[in-house]
């Protein structure tokens, strides 16, 4: 992922989440996008960004309680059941930090970043491998077989007008909220 | 005295493959100079700047082990012209953590003399090269990051995971900026903060 980022980008430290390689109050803010489910342990490295940050501390996740979206309601149920379990409830995270705010991050329907639920208005992306590929939960998946047959159901029905005759109105909405959060502090 | 640096260059050589090979270090020292200069570019766990005889043995020798005694280099093409820098393209393989692997580099040397006084070693494929020369722990110990993770995510992010412009917005929001910043970056974070984690 490093190797990934163009010259110009931030200086790189390589370092554990709950072992940060920074002294106390080092740096402004901390901040974590779509992260908190990979750390062995969430706590631990939510404590360590507290540690090193000054003013504020910015953790963009998603809210493994929020109503899911067709991808994962439908077709893939119990991946998502497995995905969820990763990351801590919104309740837990708010239990970690002083004062947080949370605000929902609509996705819009033509998002760049290709997580999740980016192509929720382009259903036809999610049969591609290379998309697939860069979300972690399909690059993890634990059942790969049940995860192609999966897709070809909804290959099916993307086939048959079955889908858009459900979902298709979504081809147009501007965004949804899929569930994602960005939770602020104030330090 | 003028030496033919593929004489030398030929001694060095010799001298890797024994050592690799399990053999003593003596004929590296006789082809080193004092001052030697090693440059390993990149990321990986063999990356440095390597100064004096010893600390380049030290390197050598945690190649060596890094590849269990398996590595072995297959010196080709030697490239000189009038000044004190030769370059030889080398293809290496080894068996690393179970895993064949396989590798070019040029070797860019400084001569002096008939030792070596300076090496840059350039690999055909950086990302590549890092990649083998990175010892990926059977056990993650606690505190660490799991490599086995980290190692299966993040492909393609460079074409599938553009930052968003209006999930950029919130996320300058939240870090209390008036305005998103214009340069971002192709990770997950914009480019003009550093980030943890």
């Amino acid at each position: 992922m490093i190797a990934q980022r163009p010259p110009g980008s931030a200086p790189v430290i390589v370092g554990a989440a709950a072992a940060l390689p920074l002294a106390d109050a080092t740096v402004d803010a901390a901040m974590a996008t779509l992260s908190l489910h990979h750390w062995p342990d969430w706590r631990a490295g939510v404590a360590e960004m507290l540690r090193v940050a000054r003013r504020r501390i910015v953790v963009f996740t998603w809210d493994n309680r929020f109503d899911r979206f067709w991808l994962t309601s439908e077709y893939l149920d119990w991946l998502a059941d497995w995905d969820a379990e990763r990351f801590p409830t919104m309740d837990e995270l708010l239990t970690e930090l002083p004062n947080p705010t949370v605000t929902a991050v609509p996705v819009p329907r033509d998002c760049t970043d290709g997580f999740l639920a980016a192509y929720y208005a382009r259903p036809k992306a999610y049969l591609d491998p290379a998309v697939r590929q860069a979300m972690s939960i399909f690059a993890l998946a634990p059942d790969p077989d049940r995860v192609a047959a999966s897709l070809r159901a909804l290959e099916d029905d993307l086939r048959s007008g079955a889908w858009d005759a459900r979902h298709g109105s979504l081809r147009h909405s501007a965004s949804i909220d899929a569930g994602y959060r960005l939770v602020a502090t104030e330090l | 005295m003028v030496v033919d640096p593929a004489l030398t260059l030929g001694r060095l050589h010799a001298a890797q493959q024994e050592f690799y090979a399990g053999g003593q270090d003596g004929p590296l020292r006789e082809v080193l100079c004092p001052d030697i200069a090693w440059h390993v570019p990149g990321a990986s766990d063999i990356a440095g700047i390597y100064v004096g005889v010893d600390e380049v043995l030290a390197y050598f020798a945690r190649r060596r082990d890094l590849a269990d005694r398996t590595f072995q280099m297959q010196p080709a093409e030697l490239l000189s012209g009038d000044g004190e820098h030769v370059a030889t393209i080398t293809h290496g393989q080894a068996t690393i953590a179970g895993r064949r692997e396989a590798w070019s580099t040029v070797g860019l040397y400084r001569l002096r003399g008939d030792r070596v006084a300076e090496c840059r070693l350039l690999a055909f494929d950086q990302t590549e090269f890092d990649r083998i020369w990175t010892r990926r722990p059977e056990h993650t110990p606690p505190g660490h990051p799991d490599p086995a993770v980290y190692d299966r995510i993040g492909s393609g992010y460079t074409r599938h995971r553009q930052p968003d412009r209006r999930i950029a917005a919130a996320i300058h929001a939240g870090l209390g900026d008036r305005a998103p910043s214009s340069t971002w970056g192709r990770g997950r974070a914009p480019t003009s903060r550093p980030t943890g984690a």
